[in-house]
């Protein structure tokens, strides 16, 4: 007979089995995960979230109104993200089945009270025993309680004289079990691990910017903020859209956290359904001489003026930049036509031209005016 | 009589150690109620038959056993043959692959040939199988590109076992190792290559739709080896012969 079952019986209690890294790795943390919901956590923060929503949305999608578009879009959006829900019910229904636990197992009772001169009939007995498969390398499935119980068999001595003689044997019975560190083990056994665990030969813990050295993968590896950004976009892209993520209280998808305290601006918030910055007036408010600005979200002057008669923004009205007082001022003359001040030409005689002691010959006023008032050009 | 009486003698303990069932090592031993026993369990009326004042009685107080003690030792015997049992199955190991990929979960719960066999030099093995489809968490580190990804694995499921030799099944083991031994590796560019609905199968190497129909466990057939008589309420064995060259 060949043992299918490599079975250990651990008498001593071993409390705090395997203390916890204060800062793990991440893919240490992969390796130790125990089960989906651990593993969406480490990979996906807002697994939480999703599933928490999911009972929530569970009873409402009972009462879905076909009729209604909104309805329609946020049931399939929301579809979709049932496939990858059953898949991983799907596989956490699998760990569960194969959790260290006390499992019924077929015992050799000649190997475990073995006499080469004595059988048992039957050969075997069914007890339970600690087994199933832990999490990491380092751990093994060992029970940490154990009762007896009594099993009833023939036993038979060669030569066979009285025939078969009916007897009664205590065999130990697995109740609870655990995931102990083998390094703890009291007793040292052999057990072959897959892959040695040995430290880096190299210690060079100078990484690049965003980057970490791995003990485990002995090289630098990417910080996991970087690494959680894109898987944790590509899970929930296929829920929420890019834009969008699962808000915890309302169960709904809301526009991201970063686009909401960024804020949009003067006149502008933000859209709740394509997450974009739009304009609170409306086109509507504005004036008939008036056109709606989308970057300022103001409405602001579409008249057309000439280049003479500049637009006044603030009456919406074209007015000349001159005046007739203002070319008097300078000395010429105000031409409504253009807008602007004009100097006539000066057609004197030369000889007029010549003014007397304290005057000279304006050009402007084509005239002998005095000194003092000074030039105006 | 000496010489032959011992060799009748060694047959007839070699017996012994070979009996498979309860029915058979109490014909052997000449149990005197064993055709009593026999027809108590082709009956079912186990509790009906026997009177409570049976049990003390004085006339085979000396050679018989407790009813009770005969149908535990019974049921014993039944939960220990070798039969496909549920089995946690390491899955790195089963397909071969290096350290740089493991899974979560890292095994996954198959049906295996598990149990006793009722004389030396066999061992439970499975005479038919079939490959099942197990949907787990692939993580890839060389490099380590992103997280944990879907993927669609066939693992051998044992259905029918036998107590075979030995010599006959390490040449059909070694032939198995070799091929699962030869899975390849998948590339970094193959990463997040299927879409919605779709999965990655390992063993075919390419995007497959998501099956959603379980799995079901192989059915227990119990056969019947013995007709009932029921005159002399005594249960003749069927194929005696052939039953005894299996076991």
């Amino acid at each position: 007979f060949e043992s299918s079952h490599d079975y250990y019986e651990y008498d001593q209690d071993q409390a705090d089995a395997m203390q916890e890294h204060s800062e793990p790795d991440l893919v240490e943390q992969l390796r130790s995960a125990g089960s989906v919901d651990e593993l969406m956590r480490i990979v996906y923060p807002t697994y939480r979230i999703m599933l928490k929503c999911r009972s929530k949305m569970g009873s409402r999608l009972l009462r879905r109104e076909p009729s209604s578009t909104e309805t329609r879009s946020e049931e399939a959006s929301f579809a979709a993200a049932f496939i990858n829900l059953e898949l991983l019910k799907s596989i956490e229904i699998e760990w569960r089945k194969t959790l260290c636990m006390p499992r019924q197992v077929c015992l050799d009772v000649g190997k475990e009270f073995g006499a080469t001169n004595t059988f048992y009939k039957p050969p075997c007995v069914s007890v339970y025993r600690c087994g199933g498969c832990c999490n990491s390398e380092e751990l093994q499935c060992r029970n940490i309680s154990t009762s007896y119980i009594s099993k009833t068999l023939f036993e038979i001595t060669v030569p066979v004289k009285q025939g078969t003689k009916p007897v009664t044997i205590s065999f130990a019975n697995h109740t609870s079990c655990s995931c102990l560190s083998k390094q703890n083990l009291y007793r040292q056994q052999h057990s072959i691990i897959r892959r040695a665990l040995t430290e880096c030969h190299v210690a060079n813990k100078t990484c690049p910017k965003n980057h970490s050295w791995s003990n485990h993968l002995c090289k630098c590896v990417l910080l996991p903020d970087t690494l959680h950004s894109k898987p944790h976009s590509d899970f929930e892209t296929d829920f929420c859209g890019p834009d969008k993520e699962l808000d915890e209280e309302t169960c709904q998808c809301e526009c991201r956290k970063e686009l909401r305290k960024a804020g949009c601006g003067p006149h502008h918030y933000l859209d709740k359904n394509t997450c974009q910055c739009v304009c609170k007036a409306q086109p509507s408010s504005c004036g008939p001489q008036q056109s709606f600005n989308r970057d300022t979200c103001q409405c602001t002057c579409a008249k057309v003026c000439p280049r003479s008669q500049p637009l006044n923004r603030t009456k919406c009205v074209c007015e000349c930049t001159e005046s007739p007082n203002k070319c008097f001022l300078k000395g010429r003359r105000f031409h409504p036509a253009t807008c602007s001040c004009v100097r006539p030409p000066c057609n004197v005689d030369p000889k007029r031209r010549k003014c007397k002691e304290n005057e000279y010959f304006s050009e402007e006023l084509c005239h002998c005016i005095p000194t003092y008032w000074g030039r105006l050009d | 009589y000496r010489p032959q009486r011992d060799t009748n003698q060694e047959k007839w303990e070699q017996e012994l150690r070979e009996a498979g069932s309860l029915d058979e090592l109490l014909m052997l031993t000449e149990y005197p109620d064993w055709k009593l026993w026999r027809c108590r369990l082709k009956l079912k009326h186990f509790d009906d038959v026997t009177p409570p004042e049976n049990r003390r009685s004085t006339r085979y107080a000396a050679a018989s056993f407790s009813p009770e003690m005969l149908k535990d030792i019974d049921d014993e015997w039944q939960k220990t043959q070798c039969m496909p049992r549920e089995t946690c199955v390491d899955v790195a190991k089963e397909l071969g692959t290096n350290t740089a990929v493991f899974f979560k979960p890292p095994c996954v719960s198959v049906f295996r040939c598990g149990g006793c066999c009722n004389k030396e030099g066999v061992t439970c093995r499975n005479t038919s199988m079939t490959y099942v489809n197990k949907t787990i968490l692939s993580v890839s580190l060389a490099p380590y590109i992103s997280g944990p990804e879907p993927v669609l694995v066939k693992i051998a499921n044992h259905t029918e076992c036998k107590c075979q030799e030995h010599s006959l099944i390490r040449r059909h083991a070694r032939e198995r190792h070799r091929k699962n031994s030869c899975s390849p590796t998948r590339k970094p560019e193959d990463k997040r290559l299927c879409n919605k609905g779709l999965i990655w199968d390992w063993m075919a190497e390419r995007c497959v739709t998501y099956p959603s129909s379980k799995q079901e466990p192989p059915s227990a057939i119990t056969e019947e080896d013995c007709e009932m008589d029921v005159e002399r309420c005594e249960c003749i064995p069927k194929e005696w012969t052939h039953r005894l060259h299996y076991t």
